[in-house]
């Protein structure tokens, strides 16, 4: 048997078998992918944003006067 | 090849290049099923290649800003695919593929007098080496020109033309052992 006629039995073989088309939408599970991979604010960040909140809510004036010389 | 600039398509292209979702979703709308093909060919596995082919467009997402819009997002897709298939048929390395039911269906619904020597091909063909097997898929089965299945891969010529060589010589030894078993 030559390469030629060699290579047309693998693909005979191989090829034979069929595999069913994607019957289903896969959008919403590349949804769920995206959603989990996008990033969620560190501790750090929630730490800093309370501390603001509790600054703005205790001095009122000092962000007031930050906010006029920004 | 490029693509001409203006076209819908085009405009699609730069907005998922430029990251808008909504052009990533039509692009995986429209793609997905090729995609999916593409890989459970290679793979041999129906879960697997879904997956696979959410990995496949996750990496898409992720390297959209490298994406050169005048180029074919099909192309690009197909070389992400293969690479993906690539990955999980070598992390699967020791595990041994075996025929699936749907295999053992096709091929025991096959009148065939060659049928066990064609089954035998294909244990062989699953048990090649990862690189040696998606590169023989490409050559022989798929029958996509050389030059094409470098650029796939990202490697030489050569090292297509040495490993389809590596892959048959493989699959002669498996054929010709089984024989003498019989």
């Amino acid at each position: 048997m030559n390469d030629r006629e060699w290579q047309t039995m693998i693909k005979d073989a191989v090829d034979s078998e069929r595999y069913p088309e994607l019957d289903r939408d896969l959008w919403p599970r590349m949804r769920m992918r995206l959603a989990a991979s996008r990033p969620s604010p560190s501790a750090w960040d929630l730490l800093l944003l309370a501390a603001i909140i509790l600054l703005s809510v205790a001095f009122p004036g000092v962000l007031l006067n930050m906010l006029y010389h920004l | 090849m490029e693509r001409p600039a203006g076209t819908e398509d085009d405009v699609r292209l730069r907005a998922f290049a430029a990251g808008d979702e909504g052009a990533f979703e039509s692009l995986f709308r429209e793609h997905q099923r090729e995609v999916y093909a593409w890989i459970v060919r290679m793979v041999r596995d129906p879960a697997a290649a879904e997956d696979l082919t959410i990995d496949t467009f996750w990496r898409i997402h992720r390297s959209r800003a490298r994406f050169d819009p005048s180029r074919s997002f099909g192309a690009w897709a197909r070389r992400i695919a293969v690479n993906a298939a690539l990955d999980h048929l070598k992390r699967a390395g020791n595990e041994r593929s075996r025929l699936t039911p749907i295999e053992d269906a096709g091929l025991a619904a096959a009148p065939d007098p060659d049928r066990d020597a064609r089954r035998s091909i294909v244990r062989a063909f699953v048990r090649l080496p990862a690189t040696l097997r998606v590169t023989a898929q490409l050559a022989l089965v798929d029958e996509r020109p050389y030059r094409e299945i470098a650029e796939l891969l990202g490697v030489s010529l050569g090292a297509v033309k040495s490993r389809v060589f590596r892959a048959t010589r493989l699959l002669r030894r498996e054929l010709a052992e089984w024989r003498q078993r019989r």
